[in-house]
């Protein structure tokens, strides 16, 4: 019973960068300009013409790098990392991201490469984005993939843009994409910046995606289907089969939300479900840092009808003279989505992740994912006072979302409350009130990368939390006690926003 | 995993499996329909140890040739302090996820309002969100917020001296919503903003007028403060992009009339890596009704419920994704996080005398390889003549650009960004970009191989 055991976060009331002691101390020294460049060139602000000179210097901190180390250790400090512990956060994946990776992506050869440069000086890399592409293409069974995107929501815009791009080269005007109501927030967001109007389906019963609902809401309009599968849930879309039939039957397209990927690797492919098109969230199943929220990476998998409509350049070998280069003829080509070829040094880390554990490994990488997620649903559920809406019976795949309800009505403790109380016994919270079809959703994502005796320790502290919500439920109420911060005042952060230096140095002339 | 002599680990999984009431991992698949599973194991390369995924990249790796480049177009070397790099791969940062339970994210979240607040500073404007993607994505962004404020306006004006990758990035984010765009001409002599061609084109139903200073050609624009004025005059958006360690000498976006800056952050300790991840930063000045409209996660300072303490939280979110679904401002949700975090280390690092020495070596090293590249026969640098922070454009004579690309190769330098598909009109072209990385020797050498170059042109 880890009754003693707490967050091991330090506490600091870490004073801002712009509120450190300046020092007189030797600070950061760029290097100077040579003797040659000095006496040929005119001075600086002589280059510059005079109403595009700064007058006063930036104000920022002047401060001597012992300062800053220690004021980034003591923020580090603050902060819970899975490196840590448990990060159980619904639809996010937490894995362990092994170190060799990391080491891999600085490598100077990655990391001071220019992505212009000649590809006679780089066949390196573009053999890895050649390689990559290859594997993703044979994990989704789609026909290209682009490396392009930054992330996941970005790889759907990118997404939705190829479908509409093959929808319009056809002749065709399509308005409106369908989603399910138990969708990522993104999936909505995506579709109304693509232009096209979303069109949200109620869910079945079971958790499903409702086939005479979604027969009512396709026609000619319907450009796409935005679906995960599994769903968000953890349920695996069984009828996936008639429902691609459905929307393929009107001239429709399938996109596949890659965010539960880390389900199905090695046991099945969106590609022979019938979808068109996916993305992939290589931050979340292929086990690169998620940075504190990013960057990710978010490559967009096609079927062969949408690979023209793909962004350019994409990677190529020629086969005669072995050499690797990128292919900027792409005639049809919805063009750039961003900047250069995709987040190189991210796509490296998840090459090496591949490599690493190859077909056999990844496959055995979804098995434990879902055995460790349906365990510790179980191991929960055991415990009383939590519901599992939708479809109970039918095993769950990575993640699992539970209903609070219950617990609410009865002990006044929310899903909020618990989710506090859980950062108190040192375990980051799942992900909460998410998908909306829940009320109280609690949904937890284990991954494959925790051991049982976690699972188990974690069961322990929901336990002990359903004990105190019923005994003494103030503890859970007025958690956390035990991190850096209590509970945050975020109703005063949006009504009186402070979002900068500048604006609270506003904010305390104005009194 | 490894499969031999794993008896307790196999244990566990018994009994995991027993107390699921299950013979194997696999009845966890059944409900997967039999037609859909694969039959087959995947075709993939791997697994291997972690010693020989080593020597596998290392060998592809030295396939790359080394090279010093001077190529910038979005993306500059820039030297990395050690302690941005030690920051940013610390393990409590890079491998947490969006802060989404802040009470055990307070050093993600400060290091981000840290962020946000160092690069208002730069910008003059006192909003900063806490990343984009990048700096296209971030004008695309931009454009769109500025739609959004200006409502009945759905057209979006552009300066044709914007690279044209950025441009092709940008009318994917004007084409869902169908924003119609006009380019607007530079002067063919000083290869800024054509000040007629702007007044010409700005017209009552112009929502913004994107340029970029410096711009692509590294010109800076001289009559910025006169072409947001000119934009005003319409009540339209001046939205500016512009190079963050240029900021260290020249005057803030802020002051000179923009509405929102944007811009490339990789240069503020983010490796450039073939490309990416770099991230785009998003300021501008704060409006309870235009704030709502902007689009990515905004980090701020709030108080803890009981008063007692300072603490910070994402803020704003009913823009977002996850809260306002189809009527967000932005789908965007994961950013570049990490990033933005280590360029507030930069800054910090550098501090108002390191930035601006920084952004001197860049305009002095710059305008002297312009000047000296212009001195011999067979080159002309710059081709503008307005004035350059730290690219310029080259030109050479017919029919020798090819040429003098794989003689730079083979002395191991990479020259310019060859501008002859974006810009054929200015004859055989290349842009030059030069950062604080490149040595005397280094400027030395390659006007060294210029000059061979030259002479076999027959130049003196």
């Amino acid at each position: 019973m880890p009754e003693e055991k707490t967050t091991t976060l330090a506490f600091y009331r870490e004073p801002l960068v712009f509120e450190l002691e300046e020092t007189k101390y030797e600070r950061y020294s760029p290097p100077s300009i040579p003797k040659e460049i000095k006496k040929s060139v005119k001075k600086p602000l002589a280059l510059i013409p005079k109403e595009m000179q700064r007058t006063d210097p930036p104000n920022l901190p002047k401060l001597a790098e012992f300062q800053l180390a220690r004021h980034y250790l003591h923020l580090a400090q603050m902060n819970f990392t899975v490196d840590s512990g448990f990060y159980p956060l619904g639809s996010c994946t937490m894995k362990y991201n092994p170190k060799i990776n990391d080491f891999i992506s600085t490598d100077k050869r990655v990391a001071m490469a220019h992505p212009f440069q000649p590809a006679r000086t780089v066949q390196g890399n573009i053999r890895i984005l050649y390689e990559t592409e290859q594997m993703l293409n044979e994990l989704a069974g789609m026909a290209r993939t682009t490396l392009q995107p930054s992330a996941g929501a970005h790889g759907e815009l990118t997404g939705i843009m190829v479908i509409r791009a093959y929808h319009i080269d056809k002749g065709e005007t399509r308005t409106e994409v369908i989603v399910p109501d138990s969708a990522h927030g993104t999936n909505p967001a995506t579709v109304a910046m693509a232009g096209y109007k979303a069109v949200i389906i109620q869910s079945k019963e079971n958790g499903l995606v409702d086939l005479e609902a979604l027969k009512a809401a396709v026609s000619e309009k319907t450009a796409a289907l935005m679906l995960t599968n599994p769903n968000t849930l953890g349920l695996f879309e069984e009828e996936i089969i008639e429902i691609a039939k459905i929307v393929h039957d009107v001239g429709g397209l399938l996109y596949y939300d890659g965010a539960n990927f880390n389900a199905i690797m090695g046991i099945c492919r969106p590609g022979d479900m019938g979808f068109d098109a996916i993305h992939f969230n290589l931050h979340k199943t292929f086990g690169t840092p998620h940075g504190g929220g990013g960057p990710g990476s978010g490559p967009v998998g096609v079927v062969e009808k949408l690979v023209p409509y793909l962004p350019k350049p994409l990677p190529e070998l020629n086969k005669k003279t072995g050499k690797y280069y990128l292919n900027f003829d792409i005639p049809k080509s919805i063009g750039k989505i961003k900047g250069f070829w995709g987040n190189y040094s991210v796509i490296v880390r998840a090459y090496a992740y591949m490599l690493a554990l190859g077909a056999e490994g990844l496959k055995r990488v979804s098995e434990q994912a879902v055995l460790n997620a349906n365990y510790l649903k179980k191991k929960l559920l055991d415990l009383g006072g939590w519901e599992l809406p939708f479809a109970p019976e039918i095993p769950r795949k990575h993640e699992f979302v539970l209903d609070g309800e219950e617990l609410k009505k009865e002990t006044g403790v929310s899903t909020l409350d618990v989710a506090k109380r859980l950062l108190d016994l040192g375990f980051h919270a799942p992900t909460i009130y998410f998908p909306l079809t829940v009320h109280e959703a609690l949904m937890v994502e284990p991954t494959e990368t925790e051991t049982k005796q976690t699972l188990d320790d974690f069961t322990d502290a929901m336990k002990q939390i359903l004990k105190e919500s019923k005994e003494n439920p103030e503890i859970v109420l007025s958690a956390p006690q035990n991190t850096p911060v209590g509970r945050i005042d975020e109703v005063l952060a949006a009504k009186e926003p402070i979002l900068t230096w500048r604006m609270l140095k506003q904010k305390d002339e104005e009194k | 995993m490894n499969t031999e002599n794993e008896g307790s680990a196999n244990d566990i999984q018994k009994e995991m499996e027993k107390f699921l009431g299950i013979e194997s991992v696999d009845e966890l698949f059944k409900d997967i329909p039999d037609s859909v599973r694969l039959k087959n194991p995947l075709k993939l390369l791997g697994p291997m140890s972690e010693r020989d995924l080593s020597l596998y990249i290392d060998k592809i790796l030295s396939l790359n040739k080394p090279v010093v480049s001077f190529l910038g177009g979005g993306a500059q070397n820039h030297y990395i302090p050690a302690i941005v790099q030690e920051v940013i791969t610390k393990p409590e940062l890079l491998n947490a996820y969006t802060p989404y339970q802040p009470e055990v994210a307070q050093g993600m979240l400060q290091g981000m309002f840290e962020f946000q607040s160092l690069i208002s500073e730069l910008t003059g404007l006192n909003v900063t969100n806490s990343s984009m993607y990048d700096w296209a994505t971030a004008i695309g962004e931009a454009l769109l917020m500025s739609v959004r404020i200006m409502k009945k306006r759905q057209k979006v004006l552009i300066s044709k001296s914007i690279h044209p990758d950025r441009l092709s990035v940008i009318k994917n984010y004007l084409a869902g919503p169908q924003i119609e765009y006009e380019m607007v001409n530079f002067d063919s002599e000083t290869g800024e903003v054509d000040l007629a061609d702007l007044k010409k084109k700005l017209t009552e139903d112009i929502a913004a007028f994107y340029f970029e200073n410096p711009n692509s050609f590294g010109v800076i624009e001289s009559k910025a403060e006169e072409i947001c004025a000119q934009i005003h005059e319409v009540e339209a958006k001046a939205v500016v992009g512009v190079d963050p360690i240029s900021l260290g000498i020249m005057k803030p976006p802020g002051k000179y009339g923009a509405d929102i800056a944007v811009g490339e952050g990789q240069g503020l300790g983010t490796p450039i890596s073939f490309g990416g991840p770099h991230f785009g930063f998003f300021s501008t000045n704060y409006n309870p009704r235009t704030i709502r409209q902007m689009p990515g996660r905004l980090v701020g300072l709030t108080k803890t419920k009981d008063g007692k303490q300072r603490a910070y939280v994402l803020t704003l979110s009913t823009r977002e994704q996850h809260i306002r679904r189809e009527r967000a401002t932005s789908n965007i949700c994961t950013n570049q996080a990490i990033l933005a975090f280590g360029a507030g280390v930069y800054l910090s690092l550098l501090g108002p005398d390191g930035l601006k020495k920084t952004a001197e070596y860049c305009i002095l090293a710059a305008n002297y390889l312009a000047n000296k590249i212009n001195e011999l026969e067979h080159f002309d640098a710059p081709i503008f003549t307005g004035a350059h922070y730290n690219e310029f454009i080259v030109r050479v004579k017919k029919g020798t650009m090819a040429k003098l690309e794989t003689k730079l190769i083979e002395q191991g330098f990479v020259g310019g960004y060859t501008l002859e598909k974006c810009h054929p009109e200015f004859g055989e072209t290349a842009i030059f970009c030069v950062t604080e990385m490149h040595t005397m020797d280094e400027l030395s050498e390659l006007l060294e191989v210029l000059s061979v170059y030259d002479k076999e042109l027959g130049g003196k």
